[in-house]
């Protein structure tokens, strides 16, 4: 089980890394610019390996490469030459495994495994949510790490399926109100179970306006894919009612479906009331 | 013309309805609907069930704005030129039609819908 997360994301103008290692509670981050990077590679076209700024960053965080877990933005399955070149010097640098494979058509199919991939923004958005404003892109870069960590976190935030609908929230909490004994309305779609657990915390006050926050949530994060928005609307729902969230995937193969609820349910995603460990918080204010 | 004063809070929870776009109002109708009390949807059948009741409702909606209230006569006046206040008067003007939704969420789709299309109002000259 690693103990050391190394986020990257991008976004219009720059790329950052994002590292956090859980047993010397340390954080680190760094970023650089497209331009730079492009610059770089064209000066020095066969040594990719040599991104001065990346390559110093990954030298300094003093851990095992191999053992660190890596999650990486990717933008689609068609990635610019410089996020190849990226992949590279990861891979160079020992973070990660990188194979290539000269297509007929003169593309280059490459594959990482081991890297695990993120939808572009979700980091954004997610570090909005831990945080509650917006972040720099090297916070989101160390939230890209966090993802990382968490498991279900992970399952959830990369999901294909549909989460609860405004509706389907709304019925459970008012079925929870009929009914003391109510306690979780799951949905299974994809290759996911999200599940909504009642907890002493939950409010059960002003139900009616559920479908207005859903909506306005969903909205304010509509430069994401659909089902990725309404995760976040899930997630600010479940925020402002105090509503625990959970999340279990067909993808984790650890999972004994039959042994323990928690595996069954999944880790909760959000958990109320939730942070971010104040040591990696301590870093975010110190910036 | 004159236009009734709101609180704060529902100028703002209208400012919030303004923001959405016409799809997502849509979603906002069925959970006030008894008909779909028990029903669960994905976010996308909840916008089609919020379509079928707006479809359902339309037709009292146009007697109402568009022959009763007369808007193609009223709907130049400088005062309705903002948005908020446009959905302010359609709220009060359709709260006698019984349907279970909040007016203004009513309102807003329609301001978003174009209520001179809506109503069929002549366009004007030049």
């Amino acid at each position: 089980m690693p103990n050391a997360f190394l986020g990257i994301v991008q976004d219009s103008n720059n790329l950052a890394l994002g590292f956090l290692d859980f047993v010397r509670q340390r954080v680190s981050y760094a970023s650089v610019s497209m331009t730079e990077i492009s610059a770089t590679l064209s000066a020095i076209k066969s040594r990719p390996e040599e991104i001065p700024k990346v390559g110093f960053f990954l030298d300094s965080l003093g851990t095992v490469p191999n053992e660190v877990e890596v999650l990486m933005e990717i933008p689609g399955t068609n990635v610019s030459t410089t996020y190849a070149n990226f992949l590279a010097l990861l891979a160079k640098k020992g973070y990660c495994k990188l194979s290539f494979q000269a297509l007929e058509n003169g593309q280059v199919l490459f594959t990482a495994p081991g890297v695990k991939p993120l939808a572009p923004h979700i980091a954004k958005s997610y570090a909005q949510f831990l945080t509650g404003r917006a972040c720099s892109i090297e916070e989101c870069a160390v939230v890209a790490a966090l993802i990382a960590k968490e498991r279900d976190v992970f399952y959830f935030l990369t999901s294909r399926g549909i989460v609860h609908s405004s509706q389907d929230i709304l019925q459970f909490m008012r079925e929870c109100v009929k009914n003391n004994q109510y306690r979780w309305a799951s949905v299974a779609s994809g290759e996911e179970i999200y599940t909504l657990e009642r907890i002493a915390a939950t409010r059960f006050d002003n139900l009616d306006t559920i479908p207005l926050e859903y909506a306005l949530a969903a909205t304010k994060h509509a430069f994401l894919r659909e089902n990725d928005a309404l995760k976040f609307a899930l997630l600010a729902v479940c925020n402002l009612w105090s509503i625990r969230l959970r999340c279990s995937s067909s993808r984790n193969q650890e999972a004994n479906l039959t042994q323990h609820q928690k595996e069954i349910f999944g880790q909760a995603i959000f958990d109320p009331p939730q942070g971010i460990a104040s040591w990696i918080t301590a870093a975010f204010r110190s910036r | 013309m004159q236009i009734r004063e709101i609180s704060t809070k529902e100028r703002e929870q209208l400012a919030e309805y303004l923001s959405l776009d016409e799809n997502v109002l849509y979603s906002l109708l069925p959970p006030y609907l008894a008909e779909y009390k028990q029903t669960y949807f994905t976010f996308k059948g909840q916008i089609d069930a919020g379509k079928k009741a707006f479809a359902k409702i339309r037709d009292d909606l146009h007697v109402k704005i568009c022959e009763e209230w007369k808007l193609c006569d009223k709907i130049d006046d400088p005062m309705l030129q903002d948005q908020v206040n446009l959905a302010i008067v359609i709220a009060d003007t359709i709260m006698t039609i019984k349907t279970g939704i909040p007016p203004f969420i009513i309102s807003t789709i329609l301001v978003k819908i174009g209520l001179r299309d809506f109503c069929n109002c002549p366009r004007k000259k030049g």
